[in-house]
């Protein structure tokens, strides 16, 4: 999940110069992800429960949690990356590679119980703003996601296209959690 | 090999996903599975209750036939499945307790079937149920299919965790236009069994049983239909 994954990038290849056709199906990914989340959401009939995960009251405080826990690791990808691209001015940061890379990996494994509870047993819904809003980020969400990973696994991507599907991705997952854990905490309370 | 890392990462979320899936598959099929069985009993044991008609595959389902069914409160998407029915007896066993919920709305009534009952209605969402009543109180907690919390009806007080029910399992009110004849309120267990309490010129007393079938009770040769109770009924309870 970091440019430093793309080693590759600053070495100048001429037989593989950098191009936006190198985007194409990464992003053909995103839409058959995004897309397939959402069809799945919508046609999969929701079952009302899910496997709960132990030591929270409730299946809604745990996905909250982890979604949270999600959201913090978002903004620490956001902070490694920014200093990473030279926009935040920190010396001897060699670590953050590593920070980067794995508060990223974390931040995405929490986020599939969640996810998968949302699909499976409440589905794609749309009736309120909120609701409607949530299972369109969710959707875009991993579909941005996947793009990334393969982008990053890629020779020969445009400089842009990182911090574009890092952006999108960050914010992406900050709408999920605005709209899911945030409203939680603001509607019910803090618990756990 | 370093920029492979990005794929591993992505499939270790499929993997993950993947797991995860496989659980709550296998968590639905037990559902369905206690559920038909709790719908089998409950249609076979309706007249008479007899323990022997219990489907072999399970093991007898008398304390809580859809025990493992994790349901929700009725909200969200989840509530187009419509309402959802909790059903037991108390902690020790004094009383029983069914509470029916749609969609954030819910009903409760609780009674030892001798004297003691209360009707409650309140909110249950968020994991959190809280319910009032003229002669009571019911607040706790809820997830994985079960309710959990105390109750109070008059001056006695019960933990209690009941679990999801099937129908016809639930809680039934005498018609409000035939209460002159019979006042009765009945929690209907998961195994059929009915524990009701009816009041008569300001006393309370055993409710007689009704028919769960036809949903009604006969009171000196009058039938008096039998209500289900329902969240979203605007008055009665």
């Amino acid at each position: 999940m970091s440019p430093d994954e793309t080693q590759t990038a600053p070495v100048i290849q001429p037989t593989n110069p950098k191009t936006a056709a190198t985007l194409i199906v990464p992003v053909l990914v995103a839409c058959f992800v995004a897309g397939a989340l959402g069809v799945y959401g919508k046609l999969h009939e929701p079952t009302g429960f899910a496997v709960n995960v132990a030591g929270f009251s409730s299946p809604l405080t745990v996905k909250v949690w982890l979604a949270t826990l999600a959201f913090v690791l978002a903004i620490v990808q956001l902070f490694t990356a920014l200093v990473m691209y030279g926009k935040i001015p920190l010396r001897n940061a060699s670590w953050l590679g590593g920070v980067h890379r794995w508060s990223g990996r974390l931040a995405f494994i929490a986020s599939i119980p969640v996810a998968l509870h949302c699909l499976y047993a409440l589905g794609f819904a749309d009736y309120d703003t909120r609701v409607l809003l949530h299972s369109l980020l969710g959707c875009f969400f991993y579909g941005t996601f996947a793009a990334k990973m393969l982008i990053l696994a890629k020779k020969g991507v445009p400089g842009w296209a990182l911090p574009l599907f890092g952006g999108l991705v960050f914010t992406a997952l900050s709408g999920l959690f605005v709209t899911s854990a945030l409203w939680f905490f603001t509607t019910s309370g803090v618990k756990f | 090999m370093k920029f492979k890392a990005p794929l591993i990462t992505l499939g270790a979320g499929l993997v993950v996903a993947g797991v995860l899936y496989t659980l709550n598959v296998d968590l639905s099929n037990d559902v369905e599975r206690n559920n038909a069985a709790a719908n089998q009993t409950a249609t076979a044991a309706a007249p008479a209750a007899p323990a022997s008609t219990q489907p072999a595959a399970d093991p007898p389902p008398s304390t809580a036939p859809a025990s493992s069914a994790p349901a929700g409160d009725g909200s969200g998407n989840a509530a187009q499945q419509g309402t959802v029915t909790y059903a037991g007896s108390v902690d020790g066993g004094a009383a029983s307790l069914a509470i029916v919920v749609n969609n954030g709305k819910a009903i409760a009534y609780v009674c030892d079937g001798k004297k003691v009952e209360a009707w409650l209605n309140g909110t249950m969402a968020n994991g959190q149920i809280d319910l009032k009543g003229t002669a009571g109180s019911l607040t706790g907690t809820y997830g994985g299919g079960q309710v959990k919390g105390n109750v109070t009806a008059g001056t006695k007080s019960w933990g209690f965790t009941v679990k999801t029910a099937a129908p016809p399992s639930g809680l039934y009110r005498s018609a409000a236009s035939l209460r002159g004849k019979l006042d009765a309120s009945w929690v209907v267990l998961p195994d059929g069994k009915q524990v009701g309490v009816q009041r008569k010129n300001g006393e309370f007393s055993e409710a007689p049983p009704f028919d769960v079938n036809s949903r009604t009770a006969t009171v000196d040769g009058t039938q008096v239909p039998i209500e289900a109770g329902n969240p979203n009924a605007s008055s009665g309870y």
